[in-house]
This record gives structure tokens, C-alpha cells and sequence, in this order.
């Protein structure tokens, strides 16, 4: 049974590895991993894949309870990293258990689930494990991380037999790092207070995994025989459901982390089938008030009602001016991202940005926008909607990629160079991977009155997809790539 | 610390004053052989009396750069211990221009030279025609080249970067500079006239046909890639001798390119001299050529310096015909291998779009030589190539930076010296091979991560 803890731990850090190298965008990890998350999965839940893999682990926490809080949710692990080095700080440290606030967690749940209804999907992502250890990851590790293979890359020079591409060093937007980064202070601040506390208060994950895994097939349980009421197990259940005096465990907040089966001397603890457990070992604790519940969720939909309220009096920002990434529209990121900044992350061009508090309204701070100012979407490049774990940016194939229209390319006269300083510049024509830029000639007065011919950009639009090549090498921004919305209008 | 400066420049002032005198010095830390060595001196073949060495110090864009992470720029430091070293070893001739190092030359030399009594050196500088687009212009820049290099008067003053007919007309004849440069040394404040040439050999000679004993010196592009690219290089300075002219080398080393001969061009010079570098056989190359008075080097390391002083000495002799057989078979098998003719002068930056056209074009050719290009370009072309390449290529340029930003405005023409090549053309080559490269390694449809 002891072996138990081990296996979770191993497979822990194996997957906790493989999810934040994907984020660092350098090429490792395993992108498989962030499409099993259940909090995109819940989201995307009108997708196939997504629904089966919400069914799916709603079946392994029936069978085995929580396994996916401590092995496979990466924000779960963090903690876990957290409370390791909290525990470096205060050894002695002792979790004291409790009865839960099931109450406050099912609001919670509810005002998520509304959010997600009401399409503030960016709001509700401020408490889905997965988007928050995504922004995390992408913006507090992405930049430390490529910052160190810069450092790596100059070590290594181009002689040798590795050589490495280094990156640019970029803090993404000022609002999504300091979202991230209060989140890891309020999580740092909880896990040192009182452990898993996120998982079993706020965590609308952990909620519905909770509910999953009330008669889970297989449970913790004390052996009232072999127990001596020593209480070791209590000091060390961080998810506080397991009162070792009391003989008491709550199999539905435990996030099966099996750390008391390691600490009991008695191996006394174990986990086991239903079926053979005694009477006493299968009740839970006390029956929970249904009445105070039901009105703390009546709560948690007021909450979200205000929220939308506020939504209508913000505004959805200028969607005209803003361009979603390939594959997504404004009202599918609305409806479904969780801002975890993977697509950022991964894009090898740096196109996609985390956006500020205009494009898509207040409450849509932090979606995928497309920012030419540092490159252009490649024709050939599939890579923000092969990661999205949610399907707010869907998939496309490379042969649907070249022809996909995401915005739409704008020339200004009054900008262009050749126009105004007569400069035989034509970037715009030579650069446009999808040539549907060429250049007609034209007469014009130079400064002394002499009339001189040049090279005016002309946009075929049938062949524009907006990519944002011309944007991106125009000199003087005379070329603009607008929404498509706001070309129609 | 200022003790120490104050004592150093003592000794400097010291060692000019016993150089002044003639007097063999031993100095601590060099041996008796080193500190004798001392370039050939003759006298400036048109007045038969100002000595004239044979090496002169080039304080172009060369000066030693900051070698340590994070430091960017010249190491002033360096560079100032180099001027005392080369002034204690006759090399007393310095050449600068208005616009090296982005103009920080001028007021650099002014600041060293200042302590060296003023007839221990002999100082050059240029008028940069192409920023002079009034009389006034040309007067400013006169007084303010005085100014900056704190001395009343130059020895040899140059008209910077000729090349064409109606540039020259324009700005030398039509707005009268020329007769101003004319009164300038009639006042004494120009002891020579001369200037550096950059265009085609008939027209020196109908210059220099037209001017008789105006011009005393000109300073010439002259080694053995420049006569590989250019056919008519070597008429240049044939022409100036058979007028009089005392020729000056500029660029004996091509940038320095010809002093980093690798592979089968290294090949053929060991063979002959295995213990000469193949600075050496630049600097032997130029010093051998027809009417030479002075080749100008910028050096940067001491090192160098110390070489080409004893390349130099008394004991300099002129390439023989097997010589330089040898040395021309050597730069055509380096030459075998397309490069751009770049000089890396830095007459072109800043280019307003902000690419880096000189360090681009000397990544180029450095990937260029020994068959290092990927894509169709070279025989060694493989996947690994191709990744180091780009990689290079990336790591080195940022992204607004790169090749690929070259919009063609053409400014940076007017200040370029050469006429080989022009800098938008080579530009859209290089942007050209790294976008095919490119291509090849991603292979079909993907992306580079």
C-alpha cells in the first residue's frame, strides 16, 4: 500500500514536467496532456472529444475518487511543489481537520457555470486550475525559460553539433502577468495557510470531482482494529478531510494524494473496495445542511448575473478593430478560452498576444489577439489550433490554413512611402506570401516639380487572407490588416 | 589613478621628444630587437622632403573593440596605448575622417595626440563629400575637423570618396570648395592636398590631368580581391604614378578579409613561406605596387601592428613575380566562392530602416567562404548546415534588423565608396538564400520552432 504514494508522486512530476516544458515553447513536452485537463474539457463540451473526456474522468473518479486533483491537474501538482518548499521553511507544519464548506463551493460552481453561459469564459478562467496554472507557466516561466536558452545558445555557438535558435525575451502584456503572478501569491498564500484548501473551496473542478467521487468504487478507509488514534495521518492531509482521533475520513474532499497511508505506522490505513469495507467505515460525515446549500447557489447565480450586468454596461470592447487567431472567432473566444496563454506560448512567430482591456471589452482581457508588430501568421504554420485544449481556436489543416481569411489587408496612401517620399519601396509586394499585392505604376510630382513615375501597392482581395506580412514589414504602417467584420462595414 | 595618467603621459611626451631626437630607446617590457623596429622612411616623391613611412595608422572603423560580454563600441583604452606604441615605433602618420566611428575618430585623436609635441606626427583627415551640400558646409566641417582634433593645422588633407564627375564638379568646382581648400593651405593650415578615389581610372587621370601638382597624394582601394572583383583596380594606382602622385593604400587587407585566407587559399601561401601569415603577404602585395608612399592599416590589436612594422622595416622586400603569382593563385581559390565586396567602412550606417548592412554582408561572406552556404548555394549543403546557418543568421540579426527590411530606398548609395556592387541588390541575395534555405529545412509545410 505504501508504494501507493510513491506512484503518485512519480507520475506527478512525470506529468508535471511534460505539461510546463509545452508551455515554455521550446520544443519539449507533451501537448497531449493539456487536451485531457477536465476544466477545458467541461468547456468545450459540445465538442466530441471534449465530452468524452469529461465522461471519462467523471468514470475513473466513480472508480477511484481524486486521482486526477493529484496526478494529472497541473495547478494540483504546483501546489504540491509549493507545500514541499513551504515545508522546507516550517518543518514542523500540521494540517487540523475539518468539515468542509460544501455550501461555498457549490455557489462557486454555480456562478463558474453561469459565467461560462453568460460567455465570460476569460472571468470564469480566473479560477479553472488549468488556465491558471497556464498563465502561470506561460507568463512567469515562458520568459525565464528562454531567457536561459539564449544564454545556452550563446554557449553553444554554431561549430558544435547542437546549436540552438535563441528567442525573444518577452513578458506578453503587463495585465496577464500580473494576473498571473497574483495568482501564484494568493496560491502560495493558501497552500501555506491550510494546504489544498483551493482545491476543496474554490476549485469548480475539484467541486464536480468532489460530487464524482462521493461513492467512488474504491475508498480510503481506517481499519478501526489496527488504529491507535495516534493522529499522524491528520497532521498530514493537506486536503483536511481526514481526522485520524475521530476515525473519520471524507472520501470526496480526500485528492488521494495516499501521504497518510505513508505516515500511519500501523498500516492502518488502505485503500479498498466498497463492498469490503465495515458499516462504520463506509459512512461519511453528517448529513449536509441541503437547504443552506440551494441558497448559497442561488447565490453564486446572482453573482454571475451581476457580473453580466456589469459585462452589458463595459461592453464587448472594438470587436471590429480586434482579429481572433486563425481557426477562432471574437464570440468563440468569449464563449470558451480560458486565457492559459498556450497558444502564445507556442506561436513560433510571436503573433499571438495576450490582449489588454480594450480589444474584446474589460472582461475579455487576456484572449488570443493577433499583434503583427513582431511577425506574421505563417501560411503554413497550424500550431495555435492543434494546442488548444478548449476548441475556442479549432484546428485546421495545413491545405485549409493557406486559404483561411483572418482579417483583411487595408493600404493608406497617406503613409506609404512611395506615395508620399516617391521611395521605389514595394516591400509590401515582395514580402506578401500569398502575392495578392502588386504594384501599379504611377505618375507623381517629385520636390522640384518634375514628374516621375511610382510603384503604388494594390491589395487583390480575393487573395488576402491577413496574414499580416505587409503589416508586419511595412516601414511606415501604411498597410493595416482590419477585422473582417470591420471590412464588411 | 590620476598619478598614473599623469606619469604615463609624461612618458609619452618624453618618448615623442627622444623619438624628436633621434635616440634609439629601450623601453621596459620590449626587447632591444622589437623596440629598433621601425618602418622604411622616404621622402613624399613631390616636395623630395617630407619623410614619409611606409606604414601608416588607419583609424577608420577598426580601432580594437570591447572584448568583454556586455561592452559594445571601441576600447578606447586600447586604441590609445596602440597610437603610443606606434608613434614610439615611427609609425607617425595618422589617417582619419570626419565620419569614422561615427565621428568619435576625429576628437579621439585630438585627445591622444595632444600630448605629443605637434611636428612628432603627421595627422590626415577628410572632408565628406557627400554631406557637404553648401560652401558654408565645407567651411563648418573644416573648422570643426581643427577643432575636434585640436590642432591648427593638418598635413595631408583629403577629398573624402571621389568617384564621380558631376559629384565632383558640383560640389568642389560649382561651390567653390576647391578654392577654399586651395586658400586653407595658402594660409598654412593644409600643408598637402590629396584625396581618396573610388571610381574609374580614366577619369583619375583626367582629374589629375586637369588639377597638375594640386593633388599630392591619393588614397587608393589596392589589394588582390579588390583586383579579382575589379578590373580596372590596378590602372588606379599606375595612373596616379605615372603623374607624380604618391599613392596611398587603403584597405591593404580588404577589411581583413585577406588576412583571414583559410583552407586551399592558405594552402598555396604555406607552401611557399610557411612561416608568413597571410597578412604578411597582404601588406606585401600593396607595398609592392607602382608610385606606393604609405599603406594605411587599421589595426586591431597590437599584434598586428607589430607585424606590420616589421613587414615594413628596413629589410621590406617588394613581392617577386613568383611572389606574387603565388599570393594572386591563393585569393582566386578564396575568391572561387561568391562574397560581396564589402569593405565593412560603415559609410552607410545608420540605414534609416535599421539594417545592419555592413555586419550583414561580413556574416555573409563568412558563411560564403570554404563552401559554407546551404540551400543550392554551396556543395556541402545538408540538414545540419542549413539549422547552423539559420540559426546563425537568427541569433545574430534581430528580427528588424535582418536582410529582409531592406526596402530599397537607395540612401544608403550616396555615402557607399564602392561601385562594384550596390547594397539593395546584395541585400535581397542575402534575404534571398536564407528565405530558400529556409524553405528546404522546414521541408514541406512547417514552420521553424
Amino acid at each position: 500500500m505504501k508504494a501507493l504514494k510513491w506512484i503518485r508522486v512519480v507520475v506527478a512530476a512525470g506529468v508535471f514536467t511534460l505539461v510546463t516544458l509545452f508551455f515554455l515553447g521550446l520544443g519539449g513536452g507533451c501537448g497531449l496532456l493539456e487536451k485531457i485537463q477536465v476544466g477545458p474539457a467541461l468547456i468545450g463540451i459540445t465538442l466530441v472529444p471534449s465530452l468524452l473526456i469529461f465522461l471519462g474522468w467523471l468514470l475513473v473518479t466513480g472508480l477511484f475518487g481524486r486521482v486526477f486533483c493529484s496526478m494529472v491537474c497541473p495547478l494540483g501538482i504546483l501546489q504540491d511543489i509549493l507545500g514541499r518548499a513551504v515545508k522546507l521553511v516550517r518543518p514542523k507544519r500540521r494540517f487540523a481537520p475539518h468539515s468542509g464548506y460544501d455550501g461555498f463551493r457549490v455557489a462557486v460552481l454555480v456562478a463558474f457555470v453561469a459565467l461560462l453561459l453568460l460567455q465570460m469564459a476569460s472571468l470564469a478562467s480566473l479560477i479553472e486550475p488549468y488556465g491558471v496554472f497556464g498563465r502561470i507557466a506561460s507568463q512567469m516561466l515562458q520568459p525565464v525559460a528562454e531567457w536561459g536558452n539564449n544564454l545556452l545558445a550563446d554557449w553553444l555557438g554554431t561549430e558544435g553539433s547542437l546549436v540552438l535558435f535563441k528567442r525573444e525575451v518577452l513578458v506578453r502584456s503587463v495585465s496577464g502577468f500580473a494576473v498571473a503572478a497574483s495568482s501564484l501569491v494568493l496560491l502560495l498564500g493558501l497552500v501555506a495557510w491550510r494546504g489544498r484548501l483551493f482545491c476543496n473551496l474554490v476549485c469548480p473542478v475539484g467541486t464536480i470531482l468532489w460530487v464524482a467521487s462521493k461513492k467512488s468504487v474504491f475508498r480510503l478507509a481506517i481499519d478501526a482494529d489496527t488504529c491507535v488514534k495516534c493522529g499522524l495521518c491528520s497532521g498530514v492531509c493537506k486536503a483536511e478531510c481526514l481526522d485520524g482521533r475521530g476515525q473519520t475520513l471524507d472520501n470526496a474532499r480526500c485528492v488521494r494524494c495516499f501521504n497518510c497511508i505513508g505516515a500511519c505506522r500501523k498500516g492502518a490505513i488502505s485503500l479498498k473496495p466498497a463492498w469490503a469495507l465495515s458499516r462504520k467505515a463506509k459512512k461519511t460525515e453528517g448529513r449536509r445542511d441541503v437547504v443552506l446549500g440551494l441558497a448559497k447557489a442561488a447565490g453564486g447565480v446572482a453573482v454571475a448575473g451581476a457580473v453580466l450586468g456589469g459585462r452589458k454596461m463595459l461592453g464587448d470592447g472594438d470587436s471590429a478593430e480586434v482579429i481572433a487567431p486563425p481557426g477562432s472567432l471574437p464570440e468563440d473566444l468569449r464563449a470558451k478560452c480560458v486565457a492559459c496563454g498556450l497558444c502564445v506560448a507556442q506561436c513560433p512567430r510571436k503573433v499571438i498576444a495576450p490582449a489588454g482591456f480594450s480589444e474584446y471589452g474589460p472582461l475579455g482581457f487576456m484572449l488570443p489577439k493577433m499583434d503583427f508588430s513582431r511577425g506574421f501568421c505563417d501560411p503554413n504554420c497550424t500550431l495555435c489550433g492543434e494546442v488548444c485544449p478548449t476548441g475556442a481556436i479549432l484546428p485546421l489543416t495545413r491545405e485549409a490554413k493557406k486559404k483561411v481569411k483572418i482579417g483583411r489587408a487595408t493600404f493608406d496612401r497617406v503613409k506609404c512611402l512611395a506615395c508620399t517620399e516617391r521611395i521605389p519601396c514595394g516591400l509590401c509586394e515582395r514580402r506578401c506570401p500569398q502575392k495578392a499585392i502588386s504594384l501599379k505604376e504611377e505618375e507623381s510630382k517629385n520636390g522640384e516639380g518634375k514628374s516621375v513615375k511610382i510603384q503604388v501597392p494594390v491589395i487583390d482581395e480575393t487573395k488576402c487572407t491577413g496574414c499580416g506580412a505587409c503589416e508586419n514589414y511595412c516601414p511606415s504602417h501604411a498597410m493595416k490588416v482590419k477585422s473582417l467584420s470591420a471590412a464588411r462595414a | 589613478m590620476p598619478q598614473n595618467v599623469t606619469r604615463r603621459t609624461a612618458l609619452g611626451g618624453a618618448l615623442a621628444a627622444g623619438m624628436c631626437l633621434g635616440a634609439g630607446n629601450l623601453l621596459g617590457g620590449e626587447s632591444a630587437a622589437d623596440a629598433s623596429l621601425r618602418p622604411r622612411v622616404r621622402p613624399l616623391p613631390s616636395d623630395g622632403k617630407t619623410p614619409i613611412p611606409l606604414l601608416g595608422l588607419g583609424c577608420a572603423e577598426r580601432f580594437p573593440l570591447k572584448t568583454r560580454a556586455g561592452e559594445k563600441g571601441a576600447d578606447l583604452v586600447y586604441a590609445e596605448n596602440m597610437i603610443d606604441y606606434a608613434l614610439r615605433h615611427g609609425v607617425n602618420w595618422l589617417d582619419t575622417g570626419y565620419a569614422y566611428h561615427k565621428g568619435k575618430s576625429e576628437p579621439f585623436l585630438g585627445r591622444v595626440l595632444k600630448k605629443y609635441p605637434r611636428d612628432s606626427f603627421m595627422l590626415s583627415t577628410k572632408l565628406p563629400t557627400w554631406l557637404v551640400k553648401t560652401l558654408d558646409d565645407a567651411k563648418r566641417i573644416f573648422e570643426e575637423q581643427l577643432a575636434r582634433c585640436q590642432v591648427d593645422y593638418f598635413d595631408f588633407y583629403l577629398l573624402h570618396s571621389i568617384s564621380k564627375k558631376s559629384e565632383f564638379e558640383r560640389v568642389y568646382v560649382k561651390f567653390g570648395v576647391l578654392d577654399y581648400l586651395i586658400e586653407q593651405k595658402k594660409r598654412g593650415r593644409i600643408r598637402h592636398l590629396g584625396m581618396s578615389y573610388h571610381g574609374k581610372s580614366d577619369y583619375l587621370g583626367e582629374l589629375l590631368e586637369t588639377y597638375p601638382g594640386l593633388f599630392e597624394v591619393c588614397m587608393l582601394m589596392q589589394n588582390a580581391m579588390e583586383f579579382t572583383w575589379n578590373k580596372d583596380a590596378h590602372n588606379l594606382s599606375a595612373t596616379a604614378a605615372k603623374h607624380g602622385v604618391a599613392v596611398l593604400v587603403m584597405e591593404p587587407l580588404a577589411g581583413g578579409r585577406a588576412a583571414g585566407l583559410r583552407g586551399e587559399s592558405l594552402e598555396i601561401i604555406k607552401k611557399m613561406h610557411p612561416e608568413d601569415s597571410p597578412a604578411r603577404w597582404g601588406m606585401r602585395f600593396a607595398g609592392s605596387l607602382p608610385g606606393v608612399a604609405c599603406v594605411f592599416s587599421g589595426m586591431g590589436r597590437q599584434e598586428y601592428l607589430k607585424e606590420n612594422i616589421q613587414t615594413f622595416s628596413d629589410d621590406f622586400k617588394p613581392l617577386s613575380a613568383e611572389e606574387r603569382k603565388t599570393y594572386e593563385a591563393a585569393i582566386a581559390a578564396y575568391m572561387k566562392h561568391k562574397s560581396i565586396p564589402c569593405t565593412g567602412c560603415s559609410y552607410c550606417v545608420p540605414c534609416p530602416y535599421g539594417v545592419r548592412i555592413p555586419e550583414l554582408f561580413a556574416w555573409y561572406n563568412e558563411w560564403a567562404q570554404n563552401g559554407r552556404l546551404p540551400a543550392d548555394e554551396g556543395e556541402n549543403d545538408s540538414q545540419d548546415l542549413r539549422r547552423r546557418f539559420l540559426a546563425s543568421y537568427y541569433n545574430t540579426f534581430g528580427a528588424k534588423e535582418r536582410a529582409d527590411r531592406c526596402l530599397a530606398c537607395r540612401k544608403c548609395l550616396v555615402p557607399c565608396p564602392q561601385w562594384t556592387f550596390r547594397i539593395p541588390t546584395e541585400m535581397e541575395k542575402v534575404a534571398d538564400i536564407v528565405a530558400r534555405t529556409e524553405a528546404t529545412y522546414v521541408k514541406k509545410g512547417g514552420v521553424i520552432r
